[in-house]
């Protein structure tokens, strides 16, 4: 076996290998650094070459591509906030506020070092899994998946802000969001408002974008400076560096948790990343730097979203079987190039499965090193004045919401989800906890089902199901315990029982969705209701807990107003909402004139009345703008929303 | 019976006509040109899926034989059992051979299942090819069966069967279980890979799949001893009769299947269900289809081109595996299929509300 091995390697090392790698690892970077595009676009713009290829040409290209995505999707969730890739989402809880102080050449230097030695650790693993993972992958049955979900979402526990009964609710908020569309056991659809958009749900994309991106982006624009704090940019890319080799362990722990979450069926890229981020703060010993810029915080999530790569490919390769959304692309190429993934590929197939491997490896250690390469130039971006960069950033997170479904609502739903996303982030509701569990929801209504209609309840005598009892135990003794570090409760702080008005209606809007979910599943069957129906009772009765506390004279934790963290002087001139007005003038502007041409009125206005860049520069990047999307919308075969403009007269390509 | 009768007489009707016109409109093919231009085909599932590589495979072969040697790309708009995708197709979709849809048993089923979410007409889209792919139901070895012969021995045994809903694609295939007397302990909310996975496991006893994932992967398990194939579900041939699945000819189909455990031929609603569930999921199973309202001319050369990349040996070499040796259906041979694969009579659609109803507890319009 050895001998292949190092067969695989030298096949590797020749020109004409390595060119087929690099390209795939360059597209595989710009489909990770743009928001909604991922490994799966990527790759079916590949498709069309990888038909009736050499394997050991198409295969390089194809790893290499899917190796980097979760390096590269780094830059705009650290630089902007903006997860690159779903699986970029923690990244965020400690990568953008390392960014706004001005360290965001630290965070990046962390970060991508972490993804390399995370995508190393994946492929060594996946080299070893070909002689033992198939039996571990077997044990895990039902009753194990369901136990794997529950301690997923213990990781709430760590990530409940402040108070830690807002986050829970936060977390029934997710799960209930999350229900939205088919119900696993019935297949009857769930607060879907008969429409044929929500019969699958919210996609997560736009879930993620609405949570983290638009809520960030208004604050600094009220802020009206740049995204980073001080004019210079501070230590460097090297710091970050030597600090993942300091946090050897954490790396080698967090890339473990990677490749089992990746190879277990189930789970996959969105849940790794918040598993390894909660395991970082569990931890940790001094917690207090956490959500404000600790780098443990991005070397864990990092070094597990890439090593996730190579646990996917384990029931990729082994059983046929894709690991993710993007392997399923994968095993689709695999298919047109004449390879049988399954029983017997390493028989089979032995060299080209060591290509596989080695494409892993090499292609992290050109990613990286490329981004590495990039990191300080394009870091400068936080030092750029935020009124120049917001529209492009508007523009950018409208695209990508777009991708989801390619239709009318995406744009919608983003923008409702971003007003809510943005009152959450004002009065200190976790948004991380919304997140974990919508991202959770399905798979647990799913597996508590389908765990029940196999085993009833004897499941819970599996071994595999005990031991992982223990560990969720663990998890939610060591969530207990955590104090969270938080500021003191003062009578005019933002704990304050003053002006309760805007908080209580936002908590009493919660609580009527809660409500109006009950009565949205009440009639369908029993299998289908029973999940959404024991979540939202659980929720309510949270709810009444946070009204008693809210409504209390005294300042506590429940209550939290962001605004009057502002004083005096510093207060913005403007509202959160006047800047909502303005991402609602983008959604304007399109359903005028269409996509492209929208776009360019969109930015040139911004530029003009709020950066106060002459009309002539401001159309100039407006027009850079509409030049990249129409070159990405042809090259990966976009589709872009047209407006009314476009019902009217027919225009030419790609005004259409 | 008069259904059968319809079916076989349009079928050759279909057939006739088609083969008469080639001569004719070989000519009026020679007219459409589509050169330097890009023909778009939707594919309302996710790249990777039977539906994206049955395109995928089939593609460069239609750049080679459509007149002008267009460039092919594909569009997938996933999600929601390909209702979007084919609902935005029937839309916005320019009729002049420029944008075609791949359907699949999926569209076929929604179409049927879903009313309340459609807002295509299959009916009226044009055929361009017809693809079918049979399905294998095989059972683990734990339940004592050896062979098809041990069919009988499952009648007491507690089976296990997953898949992603009562009506979704694993209708065709419960349905037999019900008219073969079994009993089952159904396990809804899982895609085939899930499924196949559980299988191996032990966590499920008794499944199915489709000719190519079969190939691909039970008849590995079978190899290890893990699986016995019991039956297909049979393919129906030009005289509207249920024969044995050419690619498994040594199993018996559903009929024999029936046989072996009744000791008699199927008859009756719940027969005649069967029968509409088998055009649908398995002759049905992957088309091609242009815009309803494009030009003859038009259709016509799509079904001549459609026809040399058949004739293609290359494509034999390369791609034969995504139709895997089926007859194929070419344009208007296609259309009586799909009328019967969406058309139930009130007898046999009233006995599917039953049984989704007491079975499944599932509710249907």
């Amino acid at each position: 076996m050895s001998g292949e091995l190092l067969q695989g390697l030298l096949t590797l090392l020749s020109v004409q290998h390595l060119l087929f790698l690099l390209l795939g690892t360059l597209l595989g970077l710009v489909v990770g650094i743009l928001p909604g595009l991922g490994g799966i676009a990527g790759l079916s713009l590949l498709l069309p070459f990888v038909y009736g290829g050499d394997p050991t040409l198409v295969l390089p290209m194809m790893i290499g591509l899917l190796a980097v995505t979760n390096t590269s999707d780094t830059f705009p969730a650290v630089l902007l906030g903006i997860p690159g890739t779903s699986s970029a989402q923690a990244t965020i809880m400690d990568g953008f506020p390392l960014a706004q102080r001005s360290e965001a050449a630290r965070a990046l230097g962390a970060a991508f070092s972490a993804s390399l030695l995370g995508g190393l650790f994946g492929a060594l693993l996946l080299t070893l899994a070909i002689q033992f993972a198939r039996p571990l992958i077997l044990a895990v049955g039902f009753g194990e998946q369901l136990m794997l979900v529950v301690l997923a979402l213990t990781m709430v526990g760590m990530l409940t802000g402040a108070s830690a009964l807002k986050g829970l609710i936060m977390c029934g908020v997710g799960l209930l969001l999350g229900s939205m569309g088919a119900a696993p056991a019935t297949a009857e659809y769930r607060l879907a408002f008969n429409t044929v958009y929500l019969s699958d749900g919210i996609p997560l994309v736009i879930v993620g974008l609405a949570m983290f991106a638009v809520p960030e982006m208004v604050e600094i624009l009220r802020r009206r400076t740049t995204i980073s704090s001080l004019p210079e940019l501070g230590s460097g890319t090297l710091r970050g560096f030597a600090e993942t080799l300091r946090h050897k362990w954490l790396v080698v722990r967090c890339s473990s948790l990677g490749v089992l979450v990746g190879a277990l069926p189930g789970l996959g890229g969105s849940v790794t990343n918040w598993v390894a981020y909660g395991h970082a703060v569990q931890t940790a010993k001094d917690r207090s730097l956490f959500g404000k810029g600790d780098i443990r915080g991005v070397i864990g999530p990092e070094s597990a979203n890439n090593a996730d790569n190579g646990g996917a490919l384990m029931p990729t390769l082994m059983f046929g079987i894709p690991g993710s959304g993007s392997m399923a692309v994968f095993l689709g190429g695999l298919i047109l190039i004449g390879v049988e993934p399954g029983i017997g590929m390493m028989e089979r197939h032995l060299d080209l499965t060591f290509i596989i491997i080695w494409s892993l490896a090499l292609a992290n250690v050109i990613g990286t090193a490329i981004c590495l390469f990039l990191a300080k130039p394009i870091a400068r971006l936080t030092l750029v004045p935020f009124t120049m960069l917001a529209p492009f950033m508007i523009v950018i997170i409208y695209f990508a919401a777009f991708q989801a479904t390619r239709a009318w609502e995406d744009l919608i739903t983003l923008f409702v989800l971003g007003i809510v996303g943005m009152y959450m982030k004002r009065f200190g509701w976790s948004r991380p906890a919304l997140l974990i569990g919508f991202v959770l929801s399905m798979r647990l209504d799913a597996s508590v089902y389908q765990s029940i209609q196999v085993y009833g309840m004897t499941f819970l005598e599996r071994g595999g199901v005990q031991f992982m009892l223990a560990l969720i135990a663990v998890s939610v003794f060591l969530a207990a315990r955590m104090k969270p570090h938080r500021e003191p409760l003062s009578a005019d702080g933002p704990f304050a029982p003053v002006n309760k008005m805007p908080q209580a209606i936002f908590l009493g809007v919660i609580t009527a969705a809660v409500l109006y979910v009950i009565y949205d599943v009440w009639h369908i069957a029993f299998l289908g209701k029973v999940f959404p129906i024991s979540v939202a009772l659980i929720t309510l009765a949270l709810l009444a807990a946070a009204m008693v506390l809210m409504s209390s004279k005294r300042p506590n934790y429940v209550l939290f107003d962001s605004e009057r963290e502002w004083r005096g002087e510093e207060r913005p001139v403007r509202s959160d909402l006047h800047y909502q007005g303005w991402i609602l003038g983008l959604l304007a502007a399109v359903a005028a004139f269409g996509f492209i041409l929208g776009i360019f009125v969109y930015i040139t206005a911004f530029l003009r009345v709020k950066a106060g860049v002459r009309w002539h520069w401001a159309m100039v990047g407006a027009l850079g703008a509409i030049a990249l999307l129409t070159i990405i919308g042809h090259l990966l075969v976009l589709y872009y929303p047209s407006g009314l403009l476009q019902y009217v007269v027919e225009l030419p390509w790609p005004l259409d | 019976m008069d259904k059968l009768v319809s079916f076989k007489a349009a079928a050759c009707f279909g057939l006739a006509v088609s083969l008469a016109l080639i001569p004719a409109t070989r000519a009026a093919a020679q007219n459409v040109d589509f050169g330097g231009k890009r023909i778009e085909v939707v594919v309302p599932f996710a790249p990777g899926g039977g539906s994206d590589v049955y395109i995928r495979a089939l593609a460069p072969f239609l750049e080679k034989h459509l007149p002008g040697n267009p460039t092919i790309i594909v569009r997938n708009i996933p999600g929601a059992g390909g209702i979007p995708g084919a609902n935005q197709f029937q839309a916005r979709a320019k009729a002049d051979g420029t944008e075609v849809i791949v359907v699949s048993s999926s569209t076929v089923s929604n179409f049927v299942f879903q009313k309340s979410k459609v807002q295509y007409d299959l009916n009226k889209w044009e055929p361009v090819l017809l693809s079918p792919q049979g399905t294998v139901v095989y059972a683990s070895p734990s339940l004592g069966v050896s062979g098809p012969k041990d069919l009988p021995r499952l009648k007491d045994k507690a089976l296990v069967f997953g898949g992603q809903c009562a009506n979704c694609a694993e209708l065709r295939t419960i349905v037999t279980l019900e008219l073969l007397g079994l009993k089952a302990n159904y396990v809804w909310g899982l895609n085939r890979g899930p499924v196949r996975l559980a299988f191996e496991r032990g966590e499920m006893n008794i499944n199915y799949d489709t000719a190519p994932g079969y190939l691909k992967n039970a008849s590995q398990l079978v190899k290890a001893g893990k699986a016995v194939p019991l039956y297909s579900l049979g393919i129906i041939n030009d005289t509207g009769a249920v024969v044995r699945d050419p690619n498994f000819s040594d199993l018996p189909n559903f009929l024999e299947a029936y046989e072996l455990m009744h000791g008699k031929k199927p008859s009756g609603d719940g027969y005649d269900a069967w029968k509409a569930l088998l055009k649908m999921g398995v002759m049905a199973n992957k088309a091609l289809m242009l815009p309803a309202g494009t030009p003859k001319p038009v259709v016509e050369a799509w079904r001549v081109a459609i026809r040399k990349v058949l004739d293609d040996p290359e494509f034999d070499k390369v791609a034969g595996k995504v139709i895997e040796g089926y007859p194929q259906f070419i344009g208007e041979a296609a259309r009586p299929i799909i009328k019967d694969a969406t058309t139930f009579s009130a007898a046999s659609w009233d006995w599917i509300k039953t049984y989704l109803k007491t079975t499944h507890n599932v509710t249907i319009q």
